[in-house]
């Protein structure tokens, strides 16, 4: 049968909950400890993966060297490099789609070619906007050269097919691409400096 | 041992926490647009309410009547961040899916209810069984729900596949809105069934 | 610009009920009449702004700095229950009519997910402090919209025959459906 619990004394609470409290915070404090390396290690690998999608072969750690550009504060840059040499960049450009943002990793090649694109957050309408992240969409982008004429789709001028009734979601992949271009195109003057300053920083 | 049997039963039919009690609807409708989900977050909910239901009941003497709303959601909330911690490392995937919806368990309104309603009051022994029943029952419901929205919305069952890529699909399931009616429809059949059960 | 982005989409485009999934079990079980759902608005409305400052400054000047961020379920969980419990002693001594009016409804909004749920939601979106109160009252102001339509449907749902198996719940739950289906119209204006 239920027995009473001890009497709400003023004193009887404070350390009941003190009790209580300070076994959370030992419980919680013992399972952060052990689990805050995985997580973290998890949280790297995945992005290591992310990178390794749309650039297919590096042997540097592009995480290490990621640089941002203060004229696209939205962006994300990893570059990659086999045997010192650098064989392109990953660029993580995020654009307002119909629903939501919309992120991608683009892979580009040092001459700005588009090597692959994934799709990393979306939240389009599903069956239709969120066809972005299908292959039918993507492989238009594969090994496209966004130089003269810019990401864009058919029908605002451009070579991209745009997927049927969704093409608000579609402009605004290609614009997330063309932030991407942009942006390397005007750090491609400096580009070898970008190169000397990113091994400065893995010496360190 | 009929006794047990009863209490643990009464989760899952009598008193389904989803289907007759309407407990813990939101993580309900927000996970379960696919059955992996449903089950994950069914499973994960179940550790949390055995997990304080066996602390409650052990501690039901030593926490003052008034203060036991507070203890109850210390209780509660660590064994929250402890399933949070512990499926971020171990279960990334499922972590990533469930989302905001696993700190959320914590107001759950199952678990508060079952710790303010039985196992504040009960032995331990039958405390356990009587979590182990809802939470299967909590499980279950949820892994129905979500079999029926992905089934329908996106041709698949456990990511299995089995109409071909990109052939139409009752999409509409994968939405809120079809969240809310499929749950509605299984409700409207279980209760059909009870009522069927009866006469 | 950017701030009716956020009131605009907190209050149709992701309404935190219909499109969110937050909130629900107030939003099942208050809603019988719109009476009820007007003054569970007009409370969850006060606590949920509160609560979203709070926790707020509880974030970045307690868990950040002190790198405790792990114990944020239970700090902001705790923070809830306390408000809600300090709103319903202050409004007793200062709005005895105003305590009377909201009655059963303040201590029920501890367990509403919706509170902790824009809290949680401002700290990924990494909101400022005004970005957070303008987030916070205009989901609630959602929150409030969606009760209050689905009390008045109900309330005319009551006046027809409705089969027992569908009765309460699933009529209720279909409804919401239909409902959310509705507001899946507002995606893409902002």
């Amino acid at each position: 049968m239920a027995e009473k619990p001890i009497k709400s004394s003023f004193l009887n609470m404070f350390f009941s909950l003190t009790g209580i409290a300070l076994m959370a915070a030992l419980v919680l404090a013992y399972t952060y400890g052990k689990t805050k390396d995985l997580i973290e290690q998890t949280r790297l690998k995945e992005k290591k993966a992310a990178v390794n999608k749309v650039i297919p072969s590096f042997d540097n750690n592009p995480l290490k060297e990621m640089y941002t550009n203060k004229d696209f504060p939205a962006l994300k840059f990893y570059p990659a490099r086999l045997h010192n040499t650098a064989v392109g960049t990953a660029v993580v450009s995020s654009v307002q789609g119909f629903s939501d943002k919309i992120k991608i990793m683009a892979g580009f090649t040092t001459n700005i070619k588009i090597i692959k694109i994934v799709v990393l957050e979306q939240k389009e309408t599903p069956g239709l906007g969120s066809k972005i992240q299908n292959s039918s969409f993507l492989k238009q982008f594969r090994g496209l050269k966004p130089q003269p004429s810019a990401v864009k789709v058919k029908k605002d001028g451009g070579n991209i097919d745009a997927i049927t009734a969704a093409t608000i979601s579609s402009r605004a992949f290609c614009q997330a691409v063309q932030k991407a271009v942009n942006a390397l195109q005007n750090k491609r003057s400096d580009y070898t400096d970008t190169e000397t300053c990113a091994t400065e920083t893995s010496n360190e | 041992m009929n006794k047990i049997i009863k209490e643990f039963n009464k989760g899952i039919i009598k008193e389904n926490p989803i289907f007759v009690l309407l407990l813990g609807m939101c993580p309900t409708l927000g996970v379960t647009g696919t059955a992996a989900n449903g089950l994950g977050m069914g499973l994960a909910t179940m550790a949390v309410l055995i997990g304080s239901n066996i602390v409650i009941s052990i501690l039901k003497r030593v926490i003052p009547a008034k203060v036991r709303i507070p203890a109850f959601i210390i209780i509660i909330a660590s064994f929250v961040t402890v399933i949070d911690l512990s499926l971020n490392a171990y279960f990334p995937v499922l972590y990533e899916k469930l989302g905001i919806f696993i700190p959320l368990i914590v107001v759950n309104c199952l678990i508060l209810g079952r710790a303010e309603g039985y196992a504040s009051k009960n032995s331990l022994f039958m405390s356990i069984i009587d979590a182990a029943g809802m939470g299967c029952g909590f499980t279950i419901a949820l892994t129905l729900l979500g079999s029926f929205r992905e089934i329908l919305g996106s041709g698949s069952f456990f990511s299995m596949q089995f109409v071909p890529e990109g052939s139409p699909t009752f999409l509409f399931f994968v939405l809120p809105g079809g969240a809310f009616i499929a749950l509605g429809i299984l409700i409207a059949l279980f209760n059909k069934m009870q009522q069927l059960s009866r006469e | 610009m950017e701030y009716f982005t956020i009131i605009f989409s907190a209050i149709f485009v992701n309404n935190i009920v219909l499109s969110r999934f937050l909130g629900i079990c107030p939003f099942l079980g208050v809603s019988t009449r719109v009476s009820t759902a007007a003054g569970m608005s007009g409370a969850v409305l006060f606590v949920m702004t509160l609560a979203a400052v709070v926790t707020y400054f509880i974030q970045k000047y307690l868990l950040i700095p002190c790198d405790i961020e792990y114990l944020q379920t239970i700090a902001f969980i705790l923070v809830i229950a306390t408000l809600v419990q300090t709103v319903e002693i202050v409004l007793k001594k200062v709005s005895p009519a105003l305590y009377q009016a909201l009655g059963i409804f303040l201590p029920l909004i501890t367990t509403n997910c919706a509170i902790l749920g824009v809290a949680l939601l401002v700290i990924k979106n990494n909101y400022d402090l005004l970005q957070t109160v303008v987030f916070a009252a205009a989901n609630a102001l959602g929150f409030g919209l969606a009760l209050i339509l689905f009390a008045g449907i109900r309330e005319q749902l009551d006046l027809y025959e409705i089969p027992a198996s569908m009765k309460g719940a699933p009529i209720a739950l279909i409804t919401a459906g239909l409902m959310a289906l509705a507001f899946m119209g507002f995606s893409g204006i902002v």
